[in-house]
């Protein structure tokens, strides 16, 4: 059965509570009176049943009335009372993606009780919005990102096609060409990397992993990069470890970091990557190099997708601005996290922490 | 007439360029940054300008935003990935006169880019009539008295020009800044070579009927101003 409506609860319990009233009072007045006229007047009992009879009929009437009147009047009550709700219901009915971040209810005049549950509507709008931009932002940028190459690739092509060229001008033509699908084919790798880990929950993927053995092998994959840039890269001694997690997830995530710091730090410098155990058995595991040129109010957004320290540097280092992203989608995901903090003083260090079950 | 590309892409810029000076004989500049490409832009008469949104040190639009309250009239032709209506409301709202997405086809910005200088010139019609000479910047196909006439591309650019302002004094030094780009050496006798040759097809004098040289003023093809 359906709920009944509140308007009707409240005016069937005020007309229960006025009927059961109205009947107690009759009740106590008839007998009341009744002895009252038995001692006063014995004789004339015939008369006073008559007049009683009348005078109960009054009480029942008004009673009645009563009982209608106070139903009537308690069902506008809850509807007044209701106003501010069907107010906000119809402003909820209004929102679309467009105007869902605009919308504060600043025109719903509701009482103290319901303020708390508009000013928390709203607070989930915006909240909602916030999701809502950032995936239209990334949307945006992804299509960027993949457009750029494209273009790149689509006019290198026709310029070459339009008239009689040499053979040295087509093959840098087509080199060109595959440097764009290069680039466009690792931002698709990438992407797709972000949609997997979007993907919520434990995946089958998910074993022992040993994360000493995962470091090595990424510092052998990143060192003859380090050298070709005049720097090296140092692996603290570290025992056997064992995590739960995704070994391809693991060595992407730390891969990213090494590569990271190897193009970003100076030239010459130094990478060192440690790993060490908390009191609490959580493993950390540090990414250290010589930079620390980040600006500290760039920090925070380091990890956003597409997000680029220098936008034209960038670029011709071949990031796709999704490193990070994939980096602490990936610490996510194992149920650890990741922070970054720089300075010259200390250069820039990236710190994944990761439970040890 | 003379392209400013402003494209942080430097190959996309390149490629751009090429297709420009070969197709359609214009000299082009490049930057590829914001604030560079707002200064050429403000220092050098471009006759279009060829503008990517996303930019280094300054933003497309700003940049667009800064030369219309300059009052500059150059046509802007917006080249960008961003492709949805408000992006492409904002742009041509901001003084913007065309906007093409990327990736794009070429031959479509080299024709848009012909229309953009036309409508600037005041000649929506693509055959310039001059005399018995006519043009067609559609296929830089040049006939005199009805019969074809093979123009080198540094003639043809020079023709173009001259029509486009046909009836009106045409300074050496406007000629040297709307014919050249930043990269080539010019020497302002190289006008009076080019003059010359084309003088030498389609006017042969004197007296000159159809290039008209203004004492210390310049040059005017077709009628000269009273």
């Amino acid at each position: 059965m359906r709920p009944l409506a509140l308007k009707w609860r409240i005016s069937l319990l005020v007309a229960l509570v006025l009927l059961a009233v109205i009947a107690i009072i009759s009740v106590v007045v008839y007998v009341e009176l009744r002895e009252a006229l038995t001692i006063v007047a014995p004789d004339a009992a015939r008369y006073t049943s008559h007049e009683m009879r009348e005078f109960l009929g009054l009480l029942v009437g008004l009673g009645g009335t009563m009982v209608v009147v106070g139903a009537i009047l308690s069902t506008l009550i809850v509807l007044w009372g209701l106003r501010p709700i069907r107010r906000t219901a119809a402003r909820l009915r209004g929102i679309t993606e467009r105007n869902l971040g605009s919308e504060d209810f600043a025109g719903v005049r509701a009482p103290a009780e319901l303020r708390p549950f508009i000013s928390a509507l709203s607070e989930t709008l915006a909240r909602l919005n916030g999701v809502l931009r950032q995936q239209r932002q990334f949307t945006a940028d992804a299509s960027h990102e993949l457009r750029t190459p494209l273009a790149l690739a689509k006019s290198t092509l026709q310029a070459a096609r339009l008239r009689g060229r040499t053979q040295a001008e087509y093959e840098r033509a087509i080199d060109e060409t595959l440097g764009d699908l290069d680039r466009m084919e690792h931002l698709m790798s990438q992407l797709l990397v972000l949609a997997r880990l979007d993907e919520s929950g434990d995946g089958p993927e998910f074993a022992e992993v040993p994360l000493d053995a995962v470091l090595a092998r990424v510092v052998a994959d990143h060192a003859a990069k380090a050298a070709e840039r005049g720097g090296a890269l140092r692996l603290a001694p570290m025992p056997p470890v064992r995590i739960r997690g995704s070994e391809d997830l693991l060595g992407r995530l730390f891969g990213n970091l090494v590569e990271n710091a190897v193009i970003h730090g100076p030239r010459g410098g130094t990478v060192r990557i440690t790993l060490s155990e908390e009191a609490d058995g959580r493993r950390v595991v540090c990414v250290h190099d010589e930079g620390g040129a980040i600006p500290a109010e760039a920090l925070p957004q380091l990890f956003d997708r597409f997000y680029r320290l220098d936008a034209s540097r960038a670029r011709t280092t071949g990031g796709t601005g999704l490193g990070l992203a994939i980096a602490r989608g990936i610490a996510l995901r194992h149920g650890g996290g990741i922070e970054i903090t720089s300075s010259p003083a200390t250069g820039t260090r990236v710190r994944v922490s990761l439970p040890s079950g | 007439m003379r392209v400013l590309i402003v494209e942080d892409e430097a190959r996309l810029a390149r490629n751009i360029a090429q297709v420009l000076a070969e197709e359609v004989s214009y000299a082009v500049d490049t930057s590829t940054d914001g604030e560079d490409g707002l200064h050429m832009a403000r220092t050098s008469p471009y006759d279009l300008i060829i503008l990517d949104l996303m930019l280094p040190k300054m933003g497309g639009l700003e940049v667009l935003r800064r030369l219309r309250t300059d009052g500059r009239r150059t046509p802007v032709l917006i080249l960008t990935a961003r492709d949805s209506t408000e992006d492409v409301k904002r742009g041509l709202d901001l003084g913007g006169d065309d906007y093409l997405t990327k990736p794009f086809d070429m031959r479509e910005l080299v024709a848009r880019s012909k229309a953009l200088i036309r409508r600037a010139y005041d000649r929506p019609d693509p055959v310039l009539a001059v005399g018995d000479l006519r043009i067609n910047t559609a296929t830089r196909a040049v006939t005199f008295k009805g019969k074809a006439a093979l123009l080198t591309a540094t003639e043809y650019r020079m023709l173009e020009y001259l029509a486009m302002r046909s009836g009106e004094i045409v300074s050496k030094a406007d000629l040297v800044d709307h014919l050249y780009d930043f990269g080539s050496e010019n020497f302002s006798n190289v006008i009076e070579v080019y003059i010359w040759s084309l003088r030498k097809r389609f006017d042969p004098g004197p007296p000159h009927r159809l290039i008209h040289t203004v004492r210390g003023q310049g040059y005017v093809l077709g009628e000269v101003p009273p």
